[in-house]
């Protein structure tokens, strides 16, 4: 059984400013999760009277991406590959002070105290428009042929859980490796390919638009990733976006039949 | 024209052009590393190649295309260092960093510092504004003696100790810049990464000591100032 104390940021949606506040957390079990950490603190908040801690979280096993706290720095705390509802109190020293900040971004704006609204993440995501895909009966297994370290390539890009770690440890808030992750998962694949140049210039732009910052080669969000997807990933998209700036849609505006003046 | 404005504004079609006229500034430099050691020949020498230089009938295409490219990578570099501040409007209160190198960190002032000193470089060198010794050709022509200009330049140590600071500041440029510019042009192989690892360090430390060697072997004296009959 640990004691900690915790500094917290606390706003209102209707504040402008918010602040940090400290809390004693007493007798966290070792085997308790963070956020069991922080239940803890605000079953003694609602008893107290106080009004509790707002933060995100559903799955609580890693894999939904909805938690997201920068806890003394790191998003998901320093614990290499773990979401913060995977991150164990046993990783704290007891009787320290522990810091925890919502994630910073334009595009993420401030919902209350450590929640921020990442639908601008669903909405590059979107951007991504659909996948052509064959419709009627079933295909037969393996019929798309597929290289065992391409399909595990678009796997590791596809277990991306969207929660946004990348854009907050990076120092411009660019959404590149959530970008990259989300294109590559198909851009690996056969079935993929149709709509593959056009995809990455949508959602590129879109990221853009939402106000993400630009890709400046640090490699944090590679460092923060609780699925650990690395930056390898963003130069893949890098070659895409390339590739579409100079061949997509080349023809379209290239017919040269011009009716002869008298 | 549309589709090359929305590429160059677009996140990564302005890092790739970030990186290549990073890129072509660099193999510059490398010319003009080689070029400057001619200094070890003797007067003569750097200043018949200098006198050649200048007599190039490509020699002003060649500066506008350099003027260009630094424009670019200039313009590029504040405008996307404005986005990236207004896209994390609030600062956090802990930060740590895991990969982030300093090099990495400190480009926009690494570039601001370069960019004052290639001002201060071009005034000082190639317009001589602040110290110029002729020296008599056969024809009659003017031709400078761009090798008192260098000597006379370096011998007072202020000016040299502000080439030795510049100079140290561009190989940390290059520290992150030549890791960096293949990444954003999609180059992000294992075999590849591991011949860049080793590469780019002993490009930057040779680099970066030819330029260097320069103003130090004046201030230390192994250059002397000859003064022409
Ligand atoms: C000696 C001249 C210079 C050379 C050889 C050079 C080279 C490079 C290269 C190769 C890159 C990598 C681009 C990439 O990440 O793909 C870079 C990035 C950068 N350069 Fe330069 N550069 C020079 C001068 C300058 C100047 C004068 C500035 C002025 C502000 C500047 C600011 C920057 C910045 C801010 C970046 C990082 C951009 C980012 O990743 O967000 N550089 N440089
Ligand atoms: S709560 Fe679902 S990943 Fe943490």
């Amino acid at each position: 059984m640990a004691n900690y104390r915790v500094n917290i940021w606390r706003q209102d949606q209707t504040e402008k400013q918010g602040r940090f506040e400290q809390y004693r957390v007493e007798d966290i079990s070792e085997d308790m999760s963070f956020l069991e950490m922080l239940d803890v603190l605000n079953e003694k908040l609602i008893s107290d009277d106080l009004v509790p801690v707002a933060f995100d979280h559903d799955c609580r096993e890693g894999i939904c991406g909805a938690c997201g706290l920068v806890i003394n720095g790191i998003p998901h705390g320093k614990e290499c590959g773990t979401t913060t509802c995977q991150l164990y109190m046993r990783h704290f020293t007891a009787d320290t002070e522990i810091t925890i900040e919502p994630f910073r971004a334009q595009a993420f704006p401030l919902i209350k105290d450590l929640m921020v609204d990442r639908s601008s993440l669903d909405r590059v995501l979107q951007s991504g428009g659909y996948v052509s895909v064959h419709t009627g009966a079933a295909a037969d297994a393996n019929n798309v042929l597929i290289a065992k370290h391409k399909a595990d390539d678009a796997f590791t890009a596809a277990t991306c859980i969207g929660c946004g770690a990348c854009v907050a440890v990076c120092r411009n808030a660019s959404g590149m490796l959530f970008v990259a992750a989300k294109t590559s998962q198909l851009a690996l694949l056969p079935q993929g390919q149709p709509e593959r140049l056009e995809r990455s210039l949508s959602m590129v732009k879109q990221m853009q638009d939402e106000g993400f910052g630009n890709c400046s080669n640090h490699y944090e969000c590679e460092a923060a990733c609780p699925k650990n997807i690395p930056a390898s990933y963003i130069a893949q998209l890098n070659r895409d976006f390339l590739n579409a700036s100079m061949t997509s849609k080349e023809y379209e505006s290239q017919t040269h039949c011009k009716s002869l003046e008298e | 024209m549309q589709k090359l404005k929305d590429f160059i504004v677009s996140p990564i079609g302005s890092k790739v052009i970030m990186a290549l006229s990073g890129a072509m500034i660099l193999l510059f430099l490398v010319g003009h590393a080689l070029g400057n050691l001619l200094i070890f020949r003797g007067q003569e020498s750097l200043n018949s190649y200098a006198y050649w230089l200048q007599n190039s009938p490509l020699l002003w295409g060649f500066r506008a295309t350099m003027l260009l490219l630094l424009m670019l990578h200039v313009m590029l570099a504040v405008r996307l260092y404005l986005q990236n501040k207004k896209a994390r409007p609030v600062a956090y209160a802990v930060n740590k960093d895991m990969q982030l190198t300093f090099s990495a960190k400190t480009m926009i002032f690494s570039g601001a510092i370069i960019f004052a000193f290639i001002i201060f470089h071009i005034a000082h060198l190639t317009l001589g504004w602040i110290s110029t010794t002729s020296l008599e050709v056969e024809a009659g022509q003017q031709m400078i003696d761009v090798y008192s200009n260098v000597v006379a330049g370096f011998k007072l140590p202020e000016i040299a100790l502000f080439y030795v600071i510049s100079l140290l500041v561009i190989g940390l440029h290059l520290h992150h810049s030549i890791k960096s510019l293949f990444q954003t042009l999609g180059f992000h192989h294992e075999n590849f990464h591991q011949m860049i690892d080793y590469l780019a360090p002993a490009v930057i430390v040779i680099l970066t000591l030819v330029f260097i060697s320069i103003p130090l072997a004046v201030l230390f004296g192994y250059l002397p100032l000859v003064v022409q009959p």
